[in-house]
Formats: structure tokens, C-alpha cells, sequence
């Protein structure tokens, strides 16, 4: 606890200094030359049956994340960027293993016609979600699928350059390429209770492509990485892949799909994961939200011909947002959520004989989370 | 009990739903920019220089509240307001780039415009706009 709070401390005056440097202590010139912007999301949560995410079934209002981030223009091409955040996690496990206030970034940007240069810590450009993982006024549920993002891979320690061109026929086109080290955080449900792996990832490299087209806003992309996967007890690699699409066929309707594969060893591991999201927006005030969102993931076995994939997650969710001003909405949501991962100890996923495997039953939970999320 | 309940609930969606969205108006702005800078612009441009996809000219935008960009951005850039907020928010927080200034007023967008040769900005249709700026026509 006392480590938590030392690493801490320093980010936080970080952040004191950055709001002091938005208040006005700095000359006029410099002012104009720092932007702020910030983003609260904070919930109540409530788990049914389970506990999970973090939500217990007697409830939670430690339930938040909250960014503030300050750009400075150095010239016409170049800039600093910082980002403080600050995430509570309910109950969960995860919540003793990471601080509660982070650097989430702190890169240098530097542009030169269509393309940019990003070195430091910055953001991972690793498919849509990922882009505002933690903006609650741009999602139609208090967070994107975390299925699909893990609680890994928000940031890249090192450099990502990026090209943006315009082709024929109003199409825009976006690559990136990155290179450097990241962290995966996550929580393994065992029989003897809840295991924490904080692993750095090492060595990775990888890229992302994207198409904007003119019509119905529509956004397709496709991601790519390889990294070495170091865990205390294994080392390995893992070579992740997603495919991403956004679309408003209409202007009251928004679509999004996210689907991703991660596969390696040490040890060996093959998950696939994604989500379905639909926002309709009856009028200036009033939007629902619907989800659906799974992982499927192999379970391996010596003998090799028993392996097979079995539906780790499968999880619903809807939702009703409430837009009180441009910069500020509130969020009721309930998730229906079946399998085997959940803030519990579980009984094992799969029993075994020599020529067999049969699954467990898998067990079912619901969550209410209820939500305000501002950003400027 | 609990099933009227839901029917309720569903009749109250329902009728939020049948609402219509506000209509924006088309004519309650000008586009203004600098006397030095462009007379007309294709209306592609212009948006692009406010998404700052084009760094031709700077952008300078009015409150998040105002009516005037409301329809600005219906108009020009395409999409609803709070589509755009959700793109910069996007920008943002993906840590790629910040919107344009915003100024709280017309009198302000103008001084904002006469002081940058390269600034272009929107203000109410019907202003008195004074001396240093323009209107530009979109082609």
C-alpha cells in the first residue's frame, strides 16, 4: 500500500502542476500554447449473482477512471503531451497490483507533412475501442469490451509513426507502425482463488491500417503485432491480430464491430475475442446502446488431438444514455455475462480422461453499472 | 406488476424515439476569414480545415453550445454537432491531435480573425462584421 502511494505521489504533483499551468501561473504566451482536457467516468456498480470486473454483489461507488492531459505546442510541428490518470477498480484484485494514479502518457509529437512521429510512452493504436478506452462520453456503456481490449495494451513505451493520405473518391487512408513494449494486466480465475499477472511485454512490433470512406462514415481497420510475453513463471510470444469496423448508415445509428485473435507460447495460448455494439440515438438527449461480446479461447492438453475452444465469456449488455450537455452524459447499463470468468474462484473449466475432455457447467451473473461521464 | 412495468418503460422508449430530431437552420451563419485570406473555398476544404485535416487555414470554432455551429456543422461538416464533439473527443483522447480554439462570441471570432491572416471562423448570419474580414463563398 505504501508503495502504491510513493509511486504515486510524484504524478500526482504532475498533475497539480499541470492544472496550476492551466489556471494561469504561466505568462499569457505560454497559455495559449497549453491546452487541457480532461475525462471523469464514474459509476455505482452491482453485481447480482457474482462478483465481477471489480463489482461486488453488495455494490460499489469506487468504481471510476479519471484523465487529464496537457499538450504543449513547442512550434508549428512539434508538441508535448501528458497524460495523467487516475482508475479505481471497485473490488477487484487487479486494484492492489496497480497504482491508483499512473503516467499513462508522456510522448513527444512531431509532424512532418503527412506524417507523424510519436516517441515516449503514447497510445497503442490497436483498433477502435482502444482509441477512447477510457472516455465514458464517446462509449455507449461505461467502458468498451473488455473481451477484446484485456486490460492490456493501452499504452506503447517507445515510438509509433504514423501516414495519413487521401486517395481518389473522398477516401482516407491511415497507417501506422509501432515499435516498443506495453503491459498486460489480468486476472486469472483458478479453483484456489483469483491470480493477478502484471507481465511486461517486450520487443513488439507491429502495424495498423486504416480506410475512412465517404460513405455512411464508414471506417474500416485492421491491426497486427508480435511481442515477447515475459511472466514470472514463462516466457514466450504472442502474435495478436484485429479487424475493426465503424459505421452510421443512418445519422441516428451507429455500428461497431471488433474482432481479434491471440495466439503464442510460453505457454501456449489461442484466444479470440470481439463485440457487436449498436448506439441509436432517438433524439438530442436520449440514446440506448446494445452489446453483444465473447472470448473463445482452446484449452490445451498433452495429448494434443483433445485440445479444443470453448466459450470462456459470453456476455449482452444494453443501455440508456442520457446527454445533459455537450460536454456530460449519464449511462444506466445492465449485463447479463455466462462462463468462467469471474471475480470468484471457479471449479475447473474442464474435467479429463485419456480420450476425453467434458466442460463444466458455466455459470451466470448480471451487473448494473450506473454512470456520469464528463470530458473537455 | 413487473410486466407493466416493462411495458411502460417500453412505451416511454417508444415515444422518445417517434420524437423528431430539431431541425438545423442553413442560413444562421457566414463563413468569414481574414481580408488577406481566400474569397471562396470548396466546401470540402473548409471542413477539412476545421477537422484539421488541412492545415491550408487555422480554424477558429464558436461554444459548444451555440446554435451558429450547431448548423455550421450540420451544414459544412456534415454531421451533427455531437458527432463532431465525439470525433474530437476521439482526437483527443487518442492522443493524435486537439480542436480548434473556441471563442465565446461573434465580436470575438471576428478580433480572433482580424489578428490572423490565416484564420477562418463562422459568426451569426446578419452581424455588422466591420473592416479587416471577409466573407467567403462556398463553391
Amino acid at each position: 500500500m505504501s508503495h502504491s502511494h510513493s509511486a504515486a505521489r510524484p504524478v500526482c504533483r504532475i498533475a497539480v502542476a499541470l492544472l496550476v499551468m492551466a489556471t494561469g501561473a504561466l505568462p499569457a504566451q505560454n497559455i495559449d500554447r497549453l491546452e487541457i482536457h480532461g475525462a471523469l467516468n464514474a459509476a455505482y456498480g452491482r453485481a447480482r449473482e457474482l462478483p465481477v470486473f471489480g463489482i461486488p454483489t453488495t455494490g460499489t461507488s469506487d468504481y471510476r477512471t479519471f484523465t487529464i492531459q496537457g499538450r504543449y505546442t513547442l512550434n508549428e510541428n512539434d508538441q508535448l503531451v501528458a497524460q495523467v490518470f487516475n482508475r479505481r477498480l471497485g473490488a477487484s484484485p487487479l486494484a492492489g497490483a496497480i497504482s491508483d494514479v499512473t503516467m499513462q502518457w508522456a510522448f513527444w509529437q512531431h509532424r512532418a507533412g503527412d506524417f507523424t512521429l510519436k516517441a515516449g510512452r503514447n497510445p497503442l493504436p490497436r483498433g477502435l475501442s482502444n482509441e477512447t478506452r477510457y472516455i465514458g462520453t464517446v462509449h455507449p456503456f461505461y467502458r468498451p469490451s473488455v473481451e477484446l481490449q484485456l486490460d492490456a495494451f493501452d499504452a506503447i513505451d517507445g515510438a509509433v509513426v504514423s501516414y495519413r493520405h487521401e486517395l481518389p473518391h473522398g477516401i482516407e487512408y491511415e497507417q501506422y507502425g509501432f515499435g516498443g513494449g506495453s503491459e498486460n494486466r489480468s486476472i486469472a480465475t483458478t479453483t484456489a482463488g483469483q491470480d493477478v499477472r502484471v507481465a511486461r511485454t517486450e520487443n513488439m512490433f507491429g502495424g495498423q491500417s486504416y480506410f475512412r470512406f465517404p460513405v455512411a462514415h464508414l471506417r474500416l481497420g485492421a491491426y497486427a503485432a508480435r511481442y515477447n510475453f515475459v511472466q514470472p513463471t514463462s516466457k514466450g510470444y504472442r502474435t495478436n491480430i484485429l479487424y475493426s469496423a465503424e459505421a452510421t448508415p443512418v445519422e441516428r445509428v451507429k455500428l461497431e464491430v471488433e474482432n481479434g485473435r491471440i495466439t503464442g507460447h510460453g505457454p501456449s495460448n489461442d484466444n479470440r475475442s470481439g463485440y457487436y455494439q449498436a448506439t441509436v440515438r432517438a433524439n438530442e438527449r436520449f440514446a440506448i446502446g446494445g452489446q453483444h461480446a465473447w472470448t473463445n479461447r482452446m484449452l490445451f492438453f498433452p495429448n494434443t488431438d483433445l485440445n479444443f475452444v470453448f466459450p470462456e465469456v459470453s456476455t449482452n449488455g444494453v443501455s440508456g444514455i442520457v446527454t445533459l450537455s455537450p460536454n456530460a452524459v449519464l449511462k444506466l447499463e445492465h449485463h447479463w455475462r455466462e462462463g468462467w470468468q469471474f471475480d470468484s474462484s471457479t471449479p475447473p473449466i474442464a474435467s479429463q480422461t485419456p480420450t476425453s475432455v467434458t466442460l463444466s457447467e458455466k455459470r451466470r451473473s448480471r451487473y448494473l453499472l450506473a454512470s456520469v461521464a464528463a470530458s473537455f | 406488476m413487473q410486466r407493466f412495468s416493462m411495458w411502460m418503460a417500453g412505451l416511454v422508449l417508444g415515444v422518445a424515439f417517434l420524437a423528431p430530431l430539431p431541425a438545423a437552420s442553413a442560413q444562421a451563419y457566414v463563413i468569414v476569414t481574414n481580408a488577406a485570406g481566400p474569397s471562396a473555398l470548396p466546401r470540402d476544404e473548409v471542413a477539412r480545415v476545421f477537422l484539421k485535416k488541412s492545415n491550408s487555414l487555422v480554424a477558429v470554432d464558436q461554444e459548444k453550445d451555440s446554435r451558429v455551429r450547431a448548423a455550421f456543422s450540420k451544414t459544412v461538416l456534415g454531421r451533427p454537432l455531437a458527432a463532431v464533439l465525439s470525433y474530437w473527443q476521439q482526437q483527443i483522447f487518442s492522443g493524435q491531435d486537439s480542436p480548434p480554439s473556441e471563442k465565446s462570441s461573434d465580436d470575438a471570432v471576428l478580433a480572433y480573425i482580424r489578428s490572423n491572416p490565416r484564420a477562418i471562423g463562422y459568426v451569426s448570419a446578419g452581424i455588422e462584421l466591420g473592416t479587416g474580414v471577409r466573407v467567403l463563398t462556398l463553391q
